[in-house]
């Protein structure tokens, strides 16, 4: 017994010893930041979760992301965050044709996009201009109609802050926090946004059943949108001229601005064309195409079947407009409504 | 004595060929400064006005380029030594001279890039001079701008205006307006390999993005900010032929 306590009395001094001689024992055990890769529904059609090799998902780098998004310290006047323009209600949209909610107060060019199902998505923006997510973050971020950060300033802030140096060591082992940081744990909360809990996804997981009025809209779907709103993400990623405008002006000041892709890629083929929106949550997404003119689906509705402008650059599938009967355009709308995820607007995991 | 004698030399030949090897480190330092001129005359920003090719009056507010890929050559051996990861801003209202270490060895020609090749430039989340906080990198496209020249422009006493030339990746796939200039460094005598400090002067001469492939004359163009398309490629193309001189 006396030998026991005398062996016990040495390991708890050995070990409070070799405790004193580490050299940062708050980080013990936390290291490595954990990585995963998230779980997503077999309904989005994806075969894998695409992640930069730089920057790998962690529980600690996804949670920093969170905070930083909805921090509006981050902006020039400390008003406005991403989350201003990115409503977790609204699936990360705003509700906003234009907004001018930013620094600046003079409106924008661009409806806000709602954010999910990103991880899929290899151009950023409404022209695909921005090539991952980590790039994508430093356009919002400085551009002085939004949040117009300093990025210098924004590091200040960080560095000073009570909790932010230890957050950005937790999730990138590192000496200095970097604006690349920034944008990183931003770009990981991001990709983590998935939605994939609509009634059309129970259906395809046979959790639950349509409507036969859902399922008449589906076929309706199928027959005229899937070419470009393809199944699963109900987008295909690409990039069409919709036939809104019939000439692409090109003010100096607005660098292309109306010109769609064509300001990236210069190629005449993407004059005025612009990403497939997504399908899904367009409940919560109104209003609806680049600059948000289309305040409803039923105006959708009509211009798809009577508005279509003919220009050199029209996706080919609009030649001829859609044009639906009244009972198919109430069948499609019900389905597009099996498209909204209420799972996904209420999850606390994207929440404040 | 005679013994005594060859020892000492001995000794001292050592010494001496000792003192050759302290003098010739592993590595060369060399320092690249760089000057800007537009029309011969020094840059000065926001307040001297300058003339351009076409005549015009041009007061410039901005001037910085990335230099990169930076290759010594012994043009003798084939040889060559590129600077690793090494991307750095030039700015005439910042930084203008680098330091860098070559291993020892002869050099005679000299190259480098204005710009970021591709592999670098497919995403901005970089740090050092790649820091999207040099306001070097598009808001609404990934890509660096390689050389960035603004100011404000004047012809026949009209109002100045604006004019902005950010030359960067012209189309995402192409390297096009990836330029590289090559200087032969024992024409102006700086040939490497001799001496462990080497500083190399280049001037900047901005007159060259207006001239040369094909001529700019500002109150002529459509759009007078320019961020890609053919313009972009054909003040690139200008600027290959005589950007750079080494003196």
């Amino acid at each position: 017994m006396d030998c026991y306590k005398i062996s016990l009395s040495f390991i708890l001094l050995a070990a409070g010893f070799l405790n004193a001689c580490l050299p940062v024992n708050e980080e013990i055990g936390k290291i490595t930041p954990e990585y995963y890769v998230p779980v997503y529904s077999s309904s989005l059609q994806q075969e894998d979760f695409p992640q930069p090799e730089r920057n790998y998902l962690s529980k600690e780098g996804v949670e920093l992301g969170k905070i930083l998004f909805f921090d509006p310290e981050l902006s020039a006047n400390g008003k406005i965050s991403c989350a201003g323009c990115h409503l977790p209600e609204k699936a990360f949209s705003d509700g906003l044709a234009l907004t001018n909610i930013g620094v600046s107060g003079l409106a924008l060019h661009r409806n806000s996009p709602a954010l999910f199902n990103l991880a899929w998505h290899d151009g950023l923006f409404w022209e695909g201009g921005a090539n991952d997510l980590e790039s994508m973050v430093f356009g919002p971020l400085t551009h002085p109609d939004e949040m117009a950060a300093d990025l210098t300033e924004a590091l200040q802030y960080i560095n000073t802050h009570d909790t932010y140096p230890l957050l950005f060591k937790e999730a990138f082992p590192s000496d200095s926090i970097t604006s690349a940081a920034i944008a990183r744990s931003l770009a990981q909360f991001m990709r983590t946004l998935i939605s994939d809990g609509s009634k059309y996804d129970q259906w395809i997981r046979e959790e639950t059943a349509l409507s036969s009025e859902e399922l008449k809209g589906y076929e309706v779907y199928k027959e005229n949108c899937s070419s470009c709103h393809k199944e699963g993400l109900f987008t295909d990623l690409s990039y069409h001229n919709n036939g809104l405008d019939s000439s692409y002006p090109d003010p100096p000041e607005l660098e292309g601005l109306y010109q769609g892709r064509y300001r990236i890629t210069f190629k005449d083929e993407d004059m005025g064309t612009y990403k497939t929106a997504s399908l899904r949550n367009l409940s919560f997404t109104a209003p609806y195409m680049h600059d948000g003119r289309f305040s409803s689906l039923d105006e959708v509705l009509d211009h798809y079947e009577s508005g279509i402008k003919t220009n050199e650059t029209l996706a080919p599938q609009l030649e001829n407009g859609i044009v639906l009967s009244a009972a198919e355009r109430t069948q499609l709308l019900a389905f597009l409504n099996s498209l909204n995820d209420n799972n996904f607007i209420t999850n606390p995991a994207y929440q404040k | 004595m005679k013994n005594l004698a060859i020892i000492l030399l001995v000794v001292l030949g050592f010494t001496s060929c000792k003192d050759d090897m302290e003098e010739m480190p592993a590595e060369i330092q060399v320092n690249l400064e760089f000057s800007h001129v537009l029309d011969g005359e020094a840059l000065e920003l926001n307040g001297k006005a300058y003339t351009l090719p076409s005549g015009e009056s041009f007061t410039p507010s901005k001037f910085k380029y990335y230099i990169s890929n930076l290759t010594f050559e012994n043009s003798q051996n084939g040889d060559t030594y590129t600077v690793a990861d090494g991307y750095y801003l030039i700015d005439e209202a910042g930084k203008k001279e680098i330091t860098i270490e070559v291993p020892t060895a002869t050099y005679d020609k000299l190259s480098y890039y204005v710009g970021i090749d591709q592999a670098r430039n497919l995403s901005t989340d970089q740090v050092g001079d790649l820091d999207p906080s040099n306001d070097m990198v598009w808001s609404w496209k990934t890509g660096y701008k390689f050389l960035v020249l603004e100011g404000e422009w004047e012809y026949e006493n009209s109002e100045r205006r604006g004019l902005v030339m950010h030359i960067g990746n012209n189309d995402p796939e192409s390297e096009i307006n990836f330029k590289k200039f090559s200087f032969d460094l024992s024409s102006v005598g700086m040939s490497l390999g001799n001496k462990a400090m080497v500083a190399l002067d280049l001037e900047a001469e901005i007159s060259s993005l207006f001239t040369g492939d094909s001529d700019i004359i500002v109150h002529e163009l459509e759009s007078t900010s320019i961020m890609g398309g053919p313009l972009a490629i054909t003040v690139a193309n200008n600027y290959q032929k005589s950007l750079f001189s080494i003196k």
